[in-house]
């Protein structure tokens, strides 16, 4: 009954056009649960699947394969933002977030496993063509960082912020500059969602007062969370307590108390001068006068030590006209270069043969590719010529399928 | 005794064995033609024919018909030949002029005298070895033609002037029935249980093999690009020049065996945004089967996505041609692959809104 009428809406969308079959539309097809594979070979459900879901155990030996967040671990990490939307999307449908493990993600761990913390913080820069798996990536590392008991300050999508602001305030304390006090304030609840279990755990007080307003003190001594509650109660402040609290961590981290894993995404945007932010007087304000630039340029330096900084560098982030070139120098631009200088490039590439047949094995597996001809090995042949063995194009391909 | 006369020439051109399949069964990859028969090919086809003479009985000997187009065929052919008998004739009292100027003995005197004496009469500066001054005998300077090749009733000389390139299929011809020859010479051998003397083999070690340009011109003939040539690594090509669509000029080359890597203008598929684009790409490897054993490089400019795609398009099908059987490329005809899209963008005209739409029709 169910397969009948799944039929029939995908002849609808058919008619109606291609991309107007939605993922809601599409997940009555999809009958079986999360967690119940569904009826194929056990031989090939090993061949892309893993069943490891915990990232500090993922080595060459799981390269290619999908391994599933749980639940409860996608919604402390992802709520506010870290994965992509049509991902997101997808995820819904297939009732499961899963994740193929690549080989940038496992040089990534591999160096996240071996550096030494004693050390200054490596940066790592990921940087890639677009739709090739940086923002996916980085939430695989993401997982790993909570499953090692990192604290994590991490930023989804700088673009955001510099692209499409909630609201653009003058800053009180510091002269000429701007303030983005919701997206600080959408921050803060970010970070808590993601810290609050290691927090609990770890006991991190301020190490100096801060004075609000005549009123309102953070006294030395305090909790961090109190910090954090602050920034989200009073958004007025909101940007100034990223600032501190980011400057707090810095010095934590250093003093041992904690490890810190800094994964920011489109970290390009904090550099280029061309922005969507725009004072009252309709004047473009480039990202040094704004205040959240700060925080995040100063967690991204090498003074501090027992932490990690992943970044990526992405093209579509920012304006059109510095899209010539995915290359991280090219992005960061003479001063983001020379903020980030020595850094540890690493090349996010289009899938190659093996990555694209496990993609299209859980496509089939997933109920995603309904059209009989993507079973055959012609059909394969010719989704692997389409999409140009970039995985969101792949994605996009498949989805009227 | 298996054994083949002198150094001999040997044709790339005719190393890709399913070119030929279609016309002669063959047994072996290379053939080793002998000098004399190219040079034999070439004799025959500079001798001028006989008018053939009606023999009746008690009736004047009638000339055969003769169209006024054959007739002019014929002059032509007559005024070339002339022309290079006085050529000849001028270099040769040319040749014996520049030696009594060198002061040197006219009997003795050899092309690389002539050579030397041309450049020290005439100093030149010009880059361009092929500007500068030179006397060379006719027959290197003007290029070969072929002399009549039917007679005046329109009778051709040839057997095989109807294939339009008798030369070439001459010459396959020969090779195959010489091949088979040998063939039947050695089973004959084996038969006497003889073997063949060691020591008598034949060496290629002084054969060369010839690149198409030069094999076009001792045949007087132009071959057809249709047959794959091959490159330094050894893999057949095929280059399809003016593909065009709409107002795109492409030039595509199809290499096999290849992965199924696919180059446009130096970049991979992601030249063409749109997945319309890419499916036309698509079209003929998919048709054929072939989308993961050949390599193809495109170069395109002008017009947009939709034309340079079509463009391409139509190189890949008529580059595959030569990678697939007959059966296969009827096939592509009846889909249309190979078929020109010769549709272009028709021009606005005055008094309407455009090509064919009109402006709003009022009754009054």
């Amino acid at each position: 009954m169910v397969y009948r009428l799944c039929k029939i809406l995908t002849l609808d969308s058919i008619f109606r056009g291609v991309s107007s079959v939605s993922h809601h539309q599409r997940a009555l097809s999809v009958v079986a649960g999360a967690s119940e594979i569904l009826p194929v070979g056990e031989k090939q459900i090993r061949r892309f699947r893993t069943v490891e879901s915990n990232p500090v155990k993922h080595d060459h030996n799981h390269a290619y394969k999908f391994y599933t967040i749980p639940l409860e671990t996608k919604k402390q990490l992802f709520q506010h933002g870290g994965l992509p939307t049509f991902f997101e999307q997808q995820t819904q449908t297939f009732m499961e977030t899963c994740i193929m493990i690549r080989d940038p993600a496992l040089e990534i761990l591999h160096y996240l496993k071996t550096a030494d913390y004693t050390r200054p913080a490596i940066r790592y820069v990921m940087y890639g063509e677009n739709g090739c798996g940086k923002s996916l990536t980085l939430a695989h590392i993401l997982h790993y960082g909570l499953a090692s008991g990192f604290l994590l300050i991490h930023v989804p999508w700088v673009p955001n912020w510099m692209r499409a602001c909630k609201e653009v305030s003058n800053s009180a304390t510091r002269e000429g500059c701007v303030d983005l006090n919701l997206d600080a304030a959408a921050w803060l609840v970010h970070f808590k969602s993601q810290n609050a279990a290691i927090l609990n755990t770890i006991d991190l007080r301020m190490s100096k007062e801060y004075v609000w307003s005549k009123r309102e003190v953070t006294k030395e001594g305090a909790p961090l969370m109190e910090l954090v509650e602050l920034g989200i109660s009073r958004v007025k402040y909101a940007s100034e307590c990223v600032i501190a609290l980011i400057k707090e961590i810095k010095a934590h981290s250093t003093q041992g108390r904690c490890k810190t894993l800094v994964a920011i995404n489109g970290f390009n945007a904090f550099f280029h001068p061309k922005t969507r932010v725009m004072t009252e007087a309709k004047v473009k304000v480039p990202p040094s006068k704004i205040t959240l630039t700060e925080a995040f340029v100063e967690i991204t330096k090498y003074d501090w030590c027992n932490g990690a900084v992943v970044l990526t560098v992405d093209k579509s982030g920012i304006a059109p006209d510095r899209r010539e070139s995915c290359l991280p120098v090219y992005q960061l631009g003479k001063e983001g270069f020379e903020h980030l200088d020595p850094f540890v490039p690493i090349c996010v590439r289009d899938y190659n043969d093996k990555e694209l047949e496990s993609c299209l094995d859980y496509y089939i597996d997933r109920r995603w590719l309904q059209n009989e001809k993507s079973c055959t090995e012609e059909g394969r042949n010719e989704l692997k010529f389409l999409c140009g063995m970039n995985p969101y194009r792949l994605m996009h391909i498949c989805a009227p399928l | 005794m298996a054994k083949c006369i002198g150094t001999v020439l040997k044709c790339k051109h005719f190393a890709n064995i399913q070119s030929l399949q279609s016309l002669v069964p063959i047994n072996i990859c290379t053939w080793r033609i002998r000098n004399f028969m190219v040079h034999e090919l070439r004799c025959r086809y500079t001798t001028y024919s006989n008018i053939p003479e009606l023999n009746l009985e008690n009736e004047v000997p009638k000339k055969a018909k003769v169209s006024r187009a054959m007739r002019a065929y014929l002059e032509r052919a007559q005024k070339h030949d002339e022309f290079l008998k006085e050529q000849l004739l001028q270099y040769n009292i040319g040749k014996r002029h520049l030696a009594n100027m060198m002061g040197e003995d006219p009997e003795t005197f050899m092309q690389e005298d002539i050579d030397r004496a041309i450049e020290y009469l005439f100093p030149s500066g010009l880059f361009e070895p092929k500007a500068r001054p030179l006397m060379k005998p006719p027959d290197e300077v003007f290029p070969p033609r072929k002399a009549a090749e039917f007679d005046e009733s329109g009778r051709p000389h040839h057997f095989l002037f109807y294939t339009g390139r008798p030369n070439l299929y001459q010459l396959l011809h020969d090779l195959v029935s010489h091949t088979n020859s040998l063939n039947d010479f050695e089973d004959k051998m084996i038969k006497k249980h003889l073997i063949p003397d060691a020591t008598q083999a034949m060496s290629t070690s002084g054969s060369v093999w010839l690149p198409k340009s030069q094999f076009e011109i001792i045949l007087v003939e132009k071959l057809s690009d249709r047959e794959p040539q091959y490159s330094a690594d050894g893999r057949a090509y095929v280059t399809i020049k003016e593909c065009l669509r709409k107002s795109a000029r492409g030039e595509v080359t199809v290499r096999s065996p290849g992965t199924g890597l696919i180059t446009i203008n130096n970049k991979s598929i992601e030249y063409f945004e749109h997945i319309q684009d890419r499916e036309q790409l698509l079209f003929p490897l998919i048709f054929t089967n072939m989308i993961g054993s050949v390599d193809v490089e495109a170069t395109v400019a002008g017009g947009g996505p939709s034309g340079q795609s079509g463009a391409i398009r139509w190189g890949i099908a008529h580059g595959l041609r030569s990678f697939v059987t007959q059966d296969m490329v009827e096939k592509m005809r009846i889909a249309g692959l190979l078929q020109r899209d010769y549709r272009k963008h028709e021009r606005k005209k005055p008094g309407q809104a455009g090509a064919r739409k009109k402006y709003t029709w009022k009754k009054r």
